[in-house]
């Protein structure tokens, strides 16, 4: 008896008992999909995570964790703690180890999109993944003071298009009750999607900051604020009195750990500069602990799979004692029972994996959208590598070894049994 | 092989646990081209004498040979190979894989066994047409192998049982009592139409049954609760 006859036969079997087999196949493939969706999930989430900012060399803020300063600067999560005065940014800019500085500046949103004030510079020297630009889909970076640039998911999501103004809210929440509903903003430009925060945030110059706040007192408009025109604002000189962060370019890479520990011990007021890299793979520390939380239940979900294949083969021997019977009767060796068991197994697992994969792709290919554009993800594998054909490999091969389980109780039965089934 | 005893049985013991003995006996014997029927009611180690003789289970004491082969040494590979090549087997119903086609149940035996399978193919014929002229030589017609088990009779599955344990020629069909699902009329058909088959391929065969009403059928009777000493113990 050779090995394709076995799988034969197993085969034919599993076909005969095909609805219950497909149940058993439901409960891999749905396991294996869960798996392999998480698995790629939290490898596009980390890849996603890592190409959010590059060819930065340093971020500089007010000195608090270099985790909470890549998390608003960057990630724009939380709050900033403190700004930086406009002469440290000149100071800095001067420096001849400082190649560039882009200074950003933080506190309003737009219908809970958070607006970023910066100079055009930003557009050329903002880069993520691998060194790659930031490209306009529509326009051109602000000129006016009244102008605005937009990231890709808040035109998409807000259906904004070239036409479009827009006031901006006080404040950093979703909602805000202190709206700059007197001076409107002009879209100008539209940014090509990145997958990366700059996708959910509204762009303006750093003196339109300043325009929409001149004349507040402690945070909350003045009558005196309300009566500014904005051809008035247009004439003034706008120049901030201090930033939220900057992002700075060194001159050589060589020379950035030096400017760090410059910046960070810089005499004129508390600052804290950071290696974008080095605060990313921290905040990753932090956030992969729910990522590896993930990847626990999933894999316990394969093995409930797995022990689904070996509960279902266990419980189908007693009304195939007959079976075994008829096949020793015509010379059926034990290995044949144990190898008919276990290519049985062999065969539903692999099926099932097989079906989990495709259905995921399938998912995926349906899916992607939203969730590019739901998520930011834009690195999620959408055909099947090398991993995946690993895991149904895998899969198959540990029900494999847990169906000699079902088949040395078949074989011990079917010794017992004799030529004599029971039933 | 050239033996001209297909079954020979001595001395043999056999228990389950150690001190009780369900099977004792002293000499059995069965001759190339003979039919033996052997009167076993349930209780008399029938089963257990099947599982012995076609090698699925190995007694304490005691020797087997089938076609002179000394079974009771041998490995259980090598005892599961005898019995491929030399035993074809009918149960009491039930006989065939639900989930193969009356074809591939009939064929399943030359799978198992190369020896049945070249005996096939020296008499130049294909496995196939093999199993069509048994089944024709059966009274089933052709067109029943490519159809499902369920879709049979009882009286055309046993048909088919026997096609199966004499494809390839076996030395020795064991027929546990294969026709007591039939009724009367059909029993005595079936049980002429195994004779001559069996005949044909110069095959023995040992019949098992509780009904001694067709013991006129064979060349030799024998009643299992006087052969085995452990029964009438």
């Amino acid at each position: 008896m050779n090995m394709p006859t076995v799988i034969t036969l197993a085969a034919r079997s599993i076909w005969a008992r095909r609805y219950t087999a497909l149940l058993t196949i439901l409960s891999i493939a749905t396991a294996v999909l869960l798996f392999l969706a998480v698995e790629n999930l939290r490898q596009s989430a980390r890849a996603s995570f890592e190409r959010t900012i590059s060819g930065t060399d340093l971020i500089v803020g007010a000195r608090s964790s270099p985790v909470n300063l890549i998390l608003y600067s960057v990630f724009q999560i939380g709050d900033p703690t403190n700004n930086i005065t406009w002469e440290t940014y000149e100071d800095i800019a001067a420096r001849p180890d400082v190649g560039w500085a882009v200074p950003i500046s933080l506190g309003d949103t737009h219908r809970g999109y958070r607006v970023v004030g910066t100079t055009k510079a930003y557009f050329e020297r903002y880069k993520y993944a691998d060194d790659l630009e930031l490209t306009f889909e529509d326009g051109q970076p602000f000129e006016d003071l009244f102008d605005t640039v937009l990231g890709a998911q808040v035109a998409r999501e807000l259906g904004y298009d070239m036409e479009t103004t827009l006031t901006l809210s006080h404040g950093l929440g979703a909602t805000s009750f202190v709206n700059h509903d007197k001076k409107p903003f002009q879209v100008v430009g539209i940014l090509e999607p990145t997958g990366t925060p700059v996708d959910r945030s509204v762009y303006v110059s750093l003196s339109a900051i300043e325009a929409i706040h001149l004349g507040w007192q402690d945070g909350t408009p003045t009558a005196a604020s309300r009566r500014v025109s904005q051809d008035r604002l247009r004439q003034l000189d706008l120049q901030p009195e201090s930033v939220t962060a900057l992002l700075v370019g060194a001159t050589s890479r060589i020379q950035t750990l030096r400017l760090q520990r410059d910046l960070n011990t810089y005499a004129q007021e508390p600052l804290q500069a950071v290696i974008p890299g080095v605060a990313l793979s921290q905040l990753w520390g932090t956030v992969s602990i729910v990522e590896r939380a993930l990847a626990i239940v999933s894999a316990f979900v394969v093995a409930v799979g797995l022990i689904g294949v070996l509960t279902s083969i266990l419980t189908s021997l007693n009304e195939r004692r007959r079976e075994m019977a008829i096949l020793r009767s015509v010379g059926a060796k034990g290995q044949t029972i144990i190898g008919l068991l276990v290519s049985e197994a062999a065969l539903i697992t692999l099926i099932g994996a097989t079906l989990g994969v495709v259905l995921l792709y399938v998912l995926m290919w349906l899916l992607s959208p939203y969730l590019e554009a739901r998520f930011s993800i834009s690195t999620l594998q959408k055909l099947p590598g090398l991993t995946d054909a690993y895991v149904v490999i895998a899969l198959t091969l540990m029900s494999s070894l847990l169906a000699f389980i079902p088949a040395l109780v078949a074989l011990k039965r079917s010794l017992s049994d004799g030529l004599s089934p029971q039933i | 092989m050239s033996t001209d005893s297909v079954l020979d049985i001595h001395d043999l013991k056999f228990g389950y646990e150690a001190g009780s003995t369900l099977l004792d006996i002293d000499k059995f014997h069965i001759r190339r081209g003979e039919s033996v029927f052997l009167r076993g009611p349930s209780g008399s180690g029938k089963s257990t004498l099947l599982g012995l003789i076609g090698g699925v289970i190995k007694p304490q004491a005691g020797q087997i040979s089938i076609c002179g082969t000394e079974i009771t040494t041998l490995s259980s590979g090598h005892r599961d190979k005898l019995r491929a090549d030399h035993l074809g087997i009918i149960f009491q119903q039930l006989n065939l894989l639900p989930y193969l086609n009356i074809l591939q149940n009939v064929t399943l035996p030359t799978r198992f066994s190369k020896a049945r399978n070249m005996r096939v193919s020296e008499e130049k014929s294909s496995i196939q047409d093999a199993a069509k002229r048994l089944i024709m030589d059966l009274g089933l017609d052709e067109a029943l192998l490519s159809r499902q088990v369920g879709k049979l009779s009882i009286g055309q599955q046993q048909r088919v049982a026997v096609a199966r344990a004499l494809i390839g020629g076996p030395d020795l069909i064991i027929a546990d009592e294969p026709t007591s699902a039939l009724d009367s009329d059909n029993r005595d058909r079936f049980i002429e139409l195994l004779d001559t088959q069996r005949k044909g391929f110069d095959c023995s065969l040992l019949f098992v049954s509780h009904d001694l009403s067709l013991a006129k059928h064979f060349d030799r009777s024998l009643n299992l609760t006087e052969l085995n000493k452990a029964f009438s113990a």
